[in-house]
């Protein structure tokens, strides 16, 4: 299926991934190198921490306490700056898959030829999960890499930040693929981007507010970062929560919503 | 004295039947806006069809909705015996756009190999002779190309896997001429290889030059059509000069490309079909006070023929 769109995928978007990963490396690399000057401060840190509201703990990942590694990891990187930095890539890649990329004229040649509508979304959604894996991926792996020398290496489960990685991407491609999916049947960028950035702000809210506001706690089987948080991989490692809420819904969910752009794209007339 | 000039490079006009393109009382509709209404036009192996109209006459409209980039609101329209949205279809349709947008980051050669690699053509050999007909620089990144080297990049794609039907959308608008002619010659050998082709232009000369029959578009509409020796006629340039002396007796005669001419005291006006370069080397060797060229063009057709037509108006109307 994706066999033809990947070569010219990875032409057009190789350049804007590798200077995402220079920025999400250098930011997972800032956050690690801290942890030594942090951890002298640990106490007064979760002192701090417990003193903020609940939702604003679940928020920021520090309920668990954030001078620990675990917790600080969680609370510097993977409950906020590394969402969001996979969300916004995730949607702006997402956005181009159909809508950015029909805004630019690019599809009136692609789409003359056998290349049907179908097999470039699905392509370019593939594309999209693999430009936001990589850059995940390399975040992990720059955390593998400076974990002992920052000494953050202690009370990790086992591959631990890869799973986080993981479960942030799957959780960001929720976004991507509304992106996708509204730009698909639309065929505008700004509502494909506008959409996808107020659900993203929306369920951000409302992730924060579980446990402190009861509609939030009933809705959080729409919040892809409650799904991401629920496995907790960095102090359980894998467990059939992560498997199934954290990894398998959202990137099902993502797959439900690339169908539904799919079916819109095809059934409209290209702008 | 007006002669009509048989073309011997014209395509001939395809035998009925042989529909590679068959559109029928094809509407199409933005909102409230009538991009397309009831148009009809049949297009066979080995003949090029001249689209004709002015801006937003309908023209690119019709090639989209052939190339399945748009749904046609009602009418018949069927490509190679398909659907215009089949890959099987697509994959023997060439298709230039009025306006190729090609991936700026990219150099030529690069996207030539991707984009026939998407289409699965084989031969990429016949992309390199197709760049150097049409001096394409293919080290060249796509983003730094000029619209005419664009649509001549376009214009490979089109061409590189041998199509059945090739729709061209304003194919010259942009190019120099040796470019517009080595575009006017692959298309005459693609019509010889039997392809059909629908040629799109706002200048009736160019399509009047190729093509064995013109439909001319406007507003939507279909006004007019122009077939054989009806439309060699509209290919010419009329041009009028003002001598300071009388004209003298058999001055245009014999002269390459002027099919007419007439004299009245020092007004000379003749009708040339094809290269004005002869009539200009005889106008050099007699003072000319003023020099007016006119195209006997699409304004003059349309005015002449704004009534619709529907060839296959009888068509049974169904969903595309």
């Amino acid at each position: 299926m994706s066999a033809q769109v990947l070569p010219l995928l990875f032409h057009q978007r190789w350049r804007s991934t590798a200077w995402w990963v220079v920025g999400v490396v250098a930011t997972t690399l800032l956050v690690t190198l801290s942890y030594p000057s942090i951890a002298a401060s640990a106490a007064a840190i979760d002192a701090y921490g417990r003193s903020l509201p609940l939702g604003l703990q679940r928020a920021l990942g520090a309920a668990g306490g954030m001078a620990s590694p675990a917790g600080y990891l969680d609370t510097k990187l993977f409950a906020s700056t590394l969402p969001l930095l996979m969300s916004v890539l995730a949607i702006g890649t997402g956005t181009w898959v159909v809508a950015g990329s029909e805004g630019a004229g690019e599809l009136e040649l692609l789409l003359a030829g056998p290349l049907t509508r179908r097999r470039l979304v699905w392509g370019r959604a593939l594309g999209t999960a693999a430009v936001v894996a990589v850059v995940a991926g390399s975040s992990a792996g720059a955390l593998q890499l400076t974990l002992a020398p920052a000494g953050l290496d202690t009370g990790l489960a086992p591959g631990s930040t890869w799973l986080a990685a993981a479960s942030t991407s799957a959780a960001a491609l929720v976004f991507g693929a509304l992106a996708l999916a509204v730009g698909a049947a639309t065929g505008r960028r700004g509502v494909a981007i506008g959409t996808a950035a107020a659900v993203l702000a929306g369920t951000w809210l409302l992730h924060g507010l579980v446990g402190t506001l009861a509609l939030a706690g009933a809705l959080r089987c729409v919040l892809p970062w409650t799904w991401a948080s629920e496995g907790d991989p960095l102090s359980s490692g894998s467990s059939a929560t992560w498997w199934w809420e954290s990894l398998l819904l959202p990137l099902a969910v993502s797959a439900v919503l690339v169908a539904f752009g799919v079916a819109a794209f095809e059934r409209r007339d290209l702008h | 004295m007006a002669t009509v000039v048989s073309d011997p490079t014209r395509p001939a006009a395809a035998a009925p039947g042989s529909g590679l393109l068959h559109a029928s009382a094809l509407t199409k509709r933005f909102g409230s806006v009538v991009a397309l209404e009831r148009v009809s036009l049949q297009v066979g192996a080995g003949e090029v069809v001249g689209l004709l109209g002015p801006n937003g006459a309908g023209k690119t409209t019709l090639l989209r909705c052939a190339v399945g980039h748009l749904r046609p609101t009602s009418g018949t329209l069927r490509v190679l015996d398909g659907g215009p949205g089949d890959p099987s279809v697509r994959s023997a349709v060439g298709y230039l756009p009025a306006d190729p947008h090609l991936e700026p980051r990219l150099r030529v050669s690069a996207l030539l190999d991707l984009y026939t690699r998407l289409r699965g053509v084989e031969e990429r050999a016949r992309v390199a002779p197709l760049c150097e007909r049409l001096h394409l620089d293919v080290r060249r990144l796509a983003g730094d190309l000029s619209t005419g080297n664009r649509r001549k990049v376009a214009l490979v794609l089109a061409l590189a896997h041998r199509p059945r039907l090739l729709l061209l959308d304003e194919p010259t608008s942009g190019l120099d001429p040796g470019a517009r002619s080595e575009v006017e010659a692959l298309v005459r050998e693609a019509a010889e290889r039997g392809a059909g082709v629908v040629y799109s232009s706002h200048d009736l000369a160019e399509v009047a030059e190729l093509a064995s029959r013109v439909v001319a578009l406007d507003g939507g509409t279909a006004v007019g059509e122009l077939t054989g020796d009806g439309l060699a006629g509209w290919g010419r340039q009329r041009i009028a000069v003002r001598l300071a002396d009388p004209a003298p007796p058999a001055m245009l005669d014999g002269v390459p490309g002027v099919v007419a001419w007439s004299a009245d005291g020092r007004d000379v006006v003749a009708q040339v079909q094809g290269p004005v370069a002869a009539l200009l080397r005889v106008l050099a060797s007699h003072d000319v006070q003023s020099l007016q060229v006119t195209d006997t063009g699409l304004a003059r057709l349309l005015e002449g023929q704004r009534r619709p037509v529907h060839a296959a108006a009888s068509a049974p109307r169904s969903s595309a």
